[in-house]
């Protein structure tokens, strides 16, 4: 397995999603995976800033894919937006923008050339089940869990591309390593909604609402998630959002490495399982 | 009425004055079985132009309709969603003259066409319409479409099959769905009024003046009579006669000519059908002429451009009717791949370059993909001809306001007749009789519906009561479905057979009767399925009523010509004899339902008849 | 080998398994097994279609809940994407009311389509009588999403719709709109942009469904993004969907270079809406985020040049 990443966190990671970051930093050693984070990283726009100016958006990108590229490393992050975000940059600079952009980030004494992949801690993982199998500590095998994709980690297949966006296997794949059961579970492709939350807020809690009810119908004891903004919207939203349907279901929202550094027998603390808003301490 | 026109608006306020008759489920059938026999004209459905069809001609003549009398209520009916059409399918080209630097002009491109169609065109209808072609394709620019450009930013041609000049304007391979989209945009902002899913029956003559229609709205299955003050015929051809051996879609059955012929319209040149050289081979979807006007060769199995024996000047290039028949020769005499159906010859485009391909030919690459899992750009194309276009249709008297005989009936694009494209349409020509002829109609229509009145409609009530009836009888829970397919494979297998390419009087003959014999099973068919709820296997039962119809109407025209002419190719008569057949079939239905053939000589005013050489 | 299909006879809905021979289907498309099914097991089973070819739209249907066009999908491409299966569920389009069976309404979206006048209004030095120009750079800017065949692919997997249609309009709608609000041949972007800001344009949850399943690979969301900008270009500005844009783009060039998530909530919505005010109070409570943050956080090394980095290519872009 790759070592070595350039590591993108995302915005989420260093404030709203801090127990994300601490816990892909705490499963990060055992797995043998060093993660050096990109100096000076930038938003990646978030897919709202093309909104008001999709070059600006793109100049920002090809600046933080320069920089990993100058640790000459490939980069790894574990929002999906971000992954998103940074591939789509990627593949038009690849594809006719490269020439254009570099007169811009020169300005910066930067340049873009396209040496360093992007990819996703999910995919990572995914390509290295075995060695995942080998280093659980704890195998969850009577925890129920509801794999929840999010959107930007399969769509749109044309920029992600790593599986089947209709009929993706990946996570199941790695929540089976660390021996959890995977419940069927008839949102796991869905939106949760967060991109719009403020401007379409009454159609996103429904939305948020349907997936964990959802999740409670397949009696899962909770929900994971490889991005943080989707953990984000279904966690702190979730009581909002339940609230808005009336409906009574609470369901942990946990982040993929939340999951794993379990199964890696990590201590919830370190695992920032406390920071979690709907109450995890029964998973732990 | 308000911007936003939704079909019970349609049902409650448009159609003035309606009554109970189509509100809910059931109430239609209760009321006609309430009053079989009486008329009360206040209980039918109505509007000023009732359009029926929505491809390219249906929707510029609603557009155009509105335009020319904005107080008129204008309807479009379709028995699908409106963009369901085969104007979405044409792909290579709008014939129209706008750059005359070249030395084209409007008369040269009514020139080739009147040659092209084998001296069977109307040449008076062939200046007009070659005239208005040329400003359609500035007016359809001027709409919005986006033609391809040349350097100077004007719409971009490409050469086509037939044509002197190059003066075939193009979107890609994508000409006529772009067509169809900007029509379809124009209509829509123009606030024109659609009935989807409604299909059209019947047309109501009484008094020899058109009453309106009868239609069925599929939705719910209620068959109701509309009133109209004129009616336009735009339901486009009737090539799905050939049924599985076509490349035109499901759509194309031919009901608006069917109900124009049962209305006492005549079908004319019905035997006029187009094969087209390049079908798939397996399901006759069609690889577009362009494919060969950018400079695709057609290869025999010895790797021979075959057509140096055919066409030696125009080569590929040729017109349809040369290029199929070459093609089919080919086969017959062994210098083809594969063997009796499956046989074909090689489209090659692979000299073109696959950027070139991907740019300019990217819906063919797909379908070659699609249906024989081929890449154009590493292989040739396995193609043979498919039918393609009808040129016979309704019978339009006039070309300036494409009316029929029938006073209130009028008839425009590929489902009229009037008639451009004579014994074989040159390619290109036939988007531009749509927007061109639909325009006409749609402002022909309006002139007529602004001084004319509502008629009894005493006829097109009866005519739905034998519908409503119709649909009882035919469907219940018991029937089989299998043997209404059987019948439509037969018919196709049938026809292409002994009317397709090469004709003959032995041939002609038994397809007479095997129609008959088809016609004589039709007659007893049950369709297992008595919800009257978007009942597709009624359609379908309709649809092939009226292809059998249809199928024996150009039956009849093509045994009574006994020349060879244009698409027409008779193997016992294999020269064109303009002595005694420069003249239109026009097959009509007698009071007791039989169909007979007269003639009408055909309109010869600038161009001399002379042999067709290419 | 099964195939599921949902039906509904204009009264009921109910479920309907028909099975076929794997060897019978394998070289067909879709439309060819429906076609099959309809022809020899049960004549009352109701779809459409019309082209057979990818180009009309008609025969829009889902697979195991994702949608596709029923005559351009090959069996055998199928069963790659859903390895293993031995069965198949067959649903009408989502989002759209079913009329019968897999067919569905199309008025209401046509309805839609009326609300953003899809046709060009021609610039005044355009004529019908001359046509327009336009040169090769400005029609391939429009082209691609003249592809949409109208399929409905877009509108049935379409995560906004699905929540609540009432205040959004299909993804199709606003392709539309942008291909004619980026015609060089138009006189007012604004005649289409309008309507679709009235209609929802802000509303788009970035879900990248319908980029994703688009036959014609156009994606809506771009459209929606793209429509966006353009409306704000224009000083379309105001509301809560610009100002949370708008935000992003400010951490990310006028402030930090990173976003913060309570500004974000005070940019977007005014610092009195009292559940993001909360949303961020649960924030805090859960230890997450540092109230200093809201005074703005530390700054990214590297803010200089980024900034420096964007105003070269404002500037060049301005050219
Ligand atoms: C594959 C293909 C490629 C082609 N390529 C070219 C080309 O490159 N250049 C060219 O000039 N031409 C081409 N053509 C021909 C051209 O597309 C058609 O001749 C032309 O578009 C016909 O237009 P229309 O409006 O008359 O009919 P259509 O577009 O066929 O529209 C008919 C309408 O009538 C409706 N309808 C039918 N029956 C009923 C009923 N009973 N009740 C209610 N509504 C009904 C249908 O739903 C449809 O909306 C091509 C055709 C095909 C099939
Ligand atoms: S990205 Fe927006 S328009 Fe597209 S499917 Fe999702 S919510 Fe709908
Ligand atoms: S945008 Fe794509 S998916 Fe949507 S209707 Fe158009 S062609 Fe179909
Ligand atoms: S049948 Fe026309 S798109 Fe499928």
């Amino acid at each position: 397995m790759q070592k070595e990443f350039a590591f993108f966190p995302g915005c989420v990671l260093t404030q709203a999603a801090i127990e994300a970051k601490m816990s892909i930093e705490a499963i990060a050693p055992i797995l043998g995976i060093t993660l050096k984070e990109i100096n000076g990283w930038s938003c990646c726009g978030a897919s709202q800033a093309q909104d008001v100016d999709p070059l600006a958006t793109l100049v920002a990108n090809a600046r933080n894919l320069a920089l990993a590229e100058k640790m000459n490393l490939p980069v790894l992050t574990t929002c999906s937006t971000c992954l998103l975000m940074l591939r789509r940059a990627k593949a038009q600079l690849d594809n006719g923008q490269k020439e254009r952009i570099n007169t811009f980030l020169a300005k910066g004494n930067m340049n873009y050339q396209g040496t360093s992949e992007v990819t996703s801690l999910l995919w990572l993982l995914a390509q290295n089940v075995e060695e995942i199998k080998a280093k659980v500590k704890k195998p969850l095998s009577n925890l129920k869990v509801a794999v929840f994709y999010g959107c930007h980690s399969v769509r749109p297949e044309k920029d992600l591309g790593f599986e089947s966006s209709v009929n993706p296997t990946s996570f199941e794949t790695v929540v089976k390593a660390l021996g959890a059961q995977v419940v069927p579970f008839e949102k796991r492709l869905d939106c949760c909604g967060f991109h719009a939350v403020y401007p379409a807020e009454k159609s996103v809690m429904k939305m948020t609402s349907g997936i964990v009810n959802s999740a409670a119908k397949s009696e899962a004891h909770c929900v994971v998630t490889p991005c943080p903004l989707c953990q984000m919207q279904l966690d702190i939203y979730q009581a909002d959002a339940q609230d808005t349907t009336k409906s009574k279901a609470r369901v942990p929202i946990l982040h993929l490495s939340q999951l794993v550094g379990l199964a890696l027998g990590i201590p919830a603390k370190k695992l920032g399982l406390d920071y979690n808003v709907i109450d995890t301490s029964k998973l732990g | 009425m308000t911007e936003q026109f939704t079909r019970r608006e349609f049902l409650q306020s448009a159609c003035i004055t309606m009554g109970a008759l189509m509100v809910g489920t059931g109430g239609l059938e209760k009321a006609y079985a309430a009053s079989s026999t009486t008329t009360s004209d206040t209980k039918m459905p109505s509007c000023d132009v009732l359009i029926i069809g929505s491809g390219g001609a249906g929707l510029r003549a609603a557009v155009n309709a509105m335009k020319k009398n904005p107080k008129l209520s204008v309807v479009v009916v379709s028995k699908t969603m409106p963009s369901r059409s085969a104007t979405t399918m044409a792909e290579g080209g709008i014939n129209g003259v706008v750059d005359f630097s070249k030395g084209d002009s409007y008369e040269l491109h009514a020139y080739d066409t009147v040659k092209g169609g084998d001296f069977l065109v109307d040449q008076d209808s062939s200046i007009k319409f070659c005239k208005a072609a040329g400003e359609a394709i500035n007016e359809l620019d001027y709409l919005g479409m986006p033609f391809s450009r040349t350097k100077e930013g004007k719409v971009k041609a490409r050469p086509f099959g037939g044509a002197s000049k190059v003066r075939c304007n193009f979107s890609a391979d994508k000409t006529g769905h772009i067509v169809a989209h900007t029509c379809l945009n124009d209509a829509i902002s123009s606030g024109v009024k659609f009935l989807m899913d409604h299909e059209l029956l019947d047309i109501g003559v009484d008094n020899g003046r058109c009453e309106g229609a009868v239609l069925r709205n599929i939705r719910t299955g209620d068959i109701a009579p509309v009133r109209a003050k004129s009616v336009i015929i735009a339901t486009g051809g009737y090539t799905r006669i050939f049924w599985n051996r076509t490349s035109t879609p499901y759509i194309s059955t031919g009901d608006g000519v069917a109900a124009a012929l049962r209305a006492g319209v005549a079908f004319k040149d019905p035997e006029m059908v187009q094969f087209h050289p390049t079908g798939v081979v397996h399901g006759g979807t069609l690889i577009t002429e362009a494919a060969r006007g950018e400079g695709g060769y057609l290869l025999n199995n010895q790797g021979e451009r075959f057509m140096k024996k055919y066409a030696p000047s125009k080569m590929e290039l040729g017109p349809r009717d040369i290029v199929a028949r070459a093609i089919e020769t080919e086969i017959r005499e062994g210098r083809a791949f594969g063997q009796g159906l499956e046989a074909y010859v090689l489209l090659d485009v692979r000299h073109l370059g696959k950027e070139k391909i991907i740019k300019d030919l990217p819906q063919i690459r797909h379908v070659g993909k699609l249906f024989e899992n081929i890449d154009l750009v590493d292989q040739p194309m396995i193609i043979r001809p498919t039918a393609h276009y009808s040129m016979g249709g309704i019978d339009v008297a006039k070309f300036d306001d494409m009316s029929t005989p029938i006073p209130g009936l009028f008839s425009a694009g590929e489902a009229s007749c009037v008639s451009i494209h004579g014994a074989n349409r040159l390619g290109g020509n036939s988007l531009s009789d749509a927007v061109v002829t639909g325009k006409i109609a749609g402002e022909g229509a309006a002139a007529y519906a602004s001084k004319a009145d509502f008629s009894a409609g005493k006829r097109l009530h009866d005519l739905a009561f034998q519908w409503n009836s119709r649909f009882k009888e035919v469907t219940s829970n018991s029937g089989d479905a299998k043997a209404m397919y059987a019948i439509r494979e037969e018919l196709g297998a049938q026809n292409w057979d002994n009317m397709g390419i090469f004709r003959t009087q032995a041939k002609l003959t038994s397809l007479s009767s095997g129609l008959e014999e088809l016609q004589a099973r039709y007659k007893t068919l049950r369709i297992p399925n008595p919800n009257p709820v978007y009942n597709t296997a009624f359609t379908e039962y309709v649809e092939l009523g009226n292809l059998l119809l249809l199928s024996q109407a150009a039956c009849l025209a093509a045994s009574e010509r006994k020349e060879s002419r244009g698409a027409h190719t008779r193997e016992d008569f294999l020269k064109r004899d303009d002595a005694n057949f420069l003249k239109h079939s026009m097959v009509t239905m007698n009071e007791s339902g039989k169909l007979q053939i007269g003639w009408r000589d055909v309109e010869i005013t600038q161009f001399k008849v002379e042999e067709r050489k290419y | 080998m099964k195939f599921i299909i949902e039906r509904f006879d204009g009264k009921k809905s109910y479920e309907q398994t028909y099975t076929v021979e794997k060897k019978d289907i394998e070289a067909l498309t879709l439309l060819s097994v429906l076609l099959l099914i309809k022809q020899t097991q049960d004549v009352t089973l109701n779809f459409t279609a019309s082209c057979r070819c990818a180009i009309c739209g008609a025969c829009g249907v889902r697979v195991n809940g994702h949608a596709y066009i029923a005559c351009d999908s090959k069996m055998t491409e199928l069963f790659e994407e859903y390895k293993d299966t031995d069965t198949f569920r067959i649903a009408p389009l989502a989002n759209f009311k079913v009329i019968s069976d897999l067919v569905v309404d199309w008025e209401p979206a046509m309805e839609n389509l009326r609300k953003i006048k899809p046709a060009l209004v021609a610039k005044s030095e355009f004529s019908v009588k001359e046509g327009c120009r336009q040169n090769q750079e400005e029609f391939d800017r429009i082209i691609k999403q003249w592809d949409c065949i109208l399929c409905g692919v877009c509108a049935s997997e379409c995560n906004k719709l699905s929540a609540d249609n009432s205040d959004y309009m299909e993804p199709f709608v606003f392709t539309h709109a942008w291909r004619a609000a980026n015609d060089s041949r138009s006189k007012d972007p604004m005649i289409h942009v309008k309507p679709s800001v009235t209609n929802g344009l802000w509303n788009c949850v970035h879900c990248q469904e319908c980029a994703n399943r688009c036959p014609k690979h156009i994606s809506s969301a771009d459209d929606i993004a793209s429509l966006r900008a353009l409306a704000m270009r224009k000083g379309l500005n105001s509301g809560v969907g610009p100002a949370h844009a708008k935000s992003f783009y400010t951490d990310l060039v006028e402030d930090s270079g990173r976003l913060n998530e309570i500004r974000l909530a005070l940019r977007t919505e005014g610092v009195s809406t009292a559940l993001r005010a909360g949303t961020a109070i649960t924030l805090m409570g859960a230890g997450k985020m540092n109230p200093l943050e809201i005074f703005g956080g530390h700054t990214i090394e590297g803010h200089k040049d980024l900034v420096k980095m964007i105003e070269a290519a404002h500037a060049a872009n301005k050219e």
